[in-house]
């Protein structure tokens, strides 16, 4: 945390409206708690938390059947900025690493993975490393993964404005990351709704790994736009401003300049889960 | 030894209850933070045999639904509005006070969404970690930090705006306690 957001804190406790509580007569407290007990009807509300969302899904990309591919929305608040996103551009700007290190200083470092259901607050920290980062027009979009002590993975992605930076990830199975053959393409992201408000604008994006051949992966949108995918590291990620529908073919081009359509299929998926970012 | 399901219940009660009563107090009016401490520790009673080792999260959270439930039936809104008239609760010389008047600091904070100034609110007022707040919300400690790192941003461009003497202050909200 910087300075400026710890004096910022500390200035927000001096207005605790309970910095100095009213006297609380315990006991008395405690006998009123032991007749609503006793009081209770049979029948109430589920007033317990809910879990921590955690999402294990994947989507492999190459085989022969078809559908349509479904992006994940990630959502970022943006009020008072119409149009948003004005200055993406459809081919990206790789970074350097310490510039995109730079750039990345508020993402996640870790991506946390919820207990097991006996105990879902009993949480891992999944430590990540920075495969990629990319800009377009006055955007930066990383990608960071990792592997627990466990095994499990995850990924998270992180888009970088001006103003604000958001960021999602996901818990992954533990094979998720492993690499794919040398020109083949896998998207680990797959078609959920990431808790679009009314107050917030989206973008919609695609991230995974690739094969040590594959150079180079453009993706079109059904209303005919088109993006280049950033690759590095042996990840590629794209995204575009607004909720867009995908076609359900990416474009993979090879080292030996072969080009080819292949499609998305619905690999090992777990939709059990919901999007950590929403509430 | 293992502590019976009432020993575990009385254990939790008189560890957590002042800082959930304060927690209540902060999101509603005085006349009915005991009665939601009371349905708090209603569901822990009916649940001692779920409560995690960790509790203070978990308590935290039914405390915070409890307040939901409660507001959503009387038809109000949460809010963690402060009224801008109210004193201090006491005046220290620190560094956090040069960040702004406290005029300035509470407009700012007026002008935050509930949301952005629940997550705040977990950290600086009932001093939760991330974890624990992350656990509060039931997203993960990554998301919240995210969302606390965006709502100190926002609370910081505000109070940039608003220290400049503009007349940019936006509604005004109603003042914490007074919900309607």
């Amino acid at each position: 945390m910087s300075d400026n957001n710890s004096t910022l804190l500390r200035a927000v406790q001096q207005l605790d409206p309970q910095a100095n509580p009213d006297p609380v007569d315990s006991d008395a407290l405690l006998a009123r708690v032991r007749l609503a007990i006793a009081d209770a009807p049979a029948e109430m509300p589920d007033l317990a938390p809910r879990p921590v969302p955690r999402t294990t899904r994947r989507v492999v990309v190459g085989a022969a059947a078809t559908i349509l591919l479904g992006a994940a929305v990630y959502t970022v608040a943006n009020p008072a900025q119409p149009p948003a996103y004005a200055s993406w551009t459809p081919t990206p700007t790789e970074l350097t690493a310490p510039v995109a290190a730079e750039r990345a200083v508020e993402c996640p470092t870790v991506e946390v993975m919820q207990g097991p259901p006996e105990d879902p607050t009993d949480m891992t920290d999944i430590p990540l490393t920075m495969n990629l980062a990319e800009e377009r027009g006055d955007y930066t979009f990383a990608v960071s993964s990792g592997v627990g002590a466990e095994g499990e993975s995850a990924y998270s992605v992180c888009l970088i404005e001006p103003d604000r930076i958001t960021a999602q990830g996901e818990v992954l199975p533990a094979d998720a990351l492993t690499p794919p053959a040398a020109s083949d393409v896998v998207v680990l992201n797959s078609s959920i709704d990431w808790s679009v408000s009314s107050e917030e604008d989206a973008i919609t994006y695609l991230v995974g790994t690739a094969g040590a051949d594959v150079t180079g992966i453009d993706v079109n949108a059904v209303a005919g736009s088109f993006a280049h995918a950033s690759l590095a590291d042996g990840w590629w990620a794209v995204w575009f401003p607004g909720d867009v529908d995908l076609t359900t073919d990416l474009t993979v081009t090879t080292s030996d300049g072969t080009t080819r359509e292949v499609a998305a299929v619905p690999g090992s998926s777990d939709d059990t889960g919901d999007p950590e970012d929403t509430d | 030894m293992k502590a019976t399901p009432e020993e575990r219940f009385e254990s939790l009660y008189w560890t957590h209850h002042r800082e959930l009563l304060a927690f209540i107090r902060r999101r509603t009016s005085p006349n009915v933070a005991e009665d939601i401490l009371a349905e708090t520790f209603v569901v822990t009673w009916r649940r001692i045999e779920e409560v995690p080792m960790e509790a203070r999260p978990w308590l935290f959270g039914v405390a915070r639904n409890s307040i939901r439930n409660y507001l959503r039936a009387d038809g109000r809104q949460q809010a963690l509005r402060i009224r801008l008239e109210q004193e201090p609760p006491e005046a220290q010389p620190d560094l956090s006070v040069a960040i702004a008047s406290r005029a300035d600091l509470v407009t700012a904070w007026n002008l935050l969404t509930d949301s952005e100034q629940e997550v705040i609110a977990l950290t600086a007022w009932d001093d939760l970690s991330n974890s624990e707040a992350a656990t509060v919300l039931g997203c993960t400690k990554s998301a919240f930090a995210v969302r606390l790192f965006r709502a100190r941003r926002r609370l910081l461009h505000l109070l940039e705006r608003t220290g400049t003497g503009s007349s940019r202050s936006g509604p005004r909200r109603q003042a914490q306690g007074s919900q309607s």
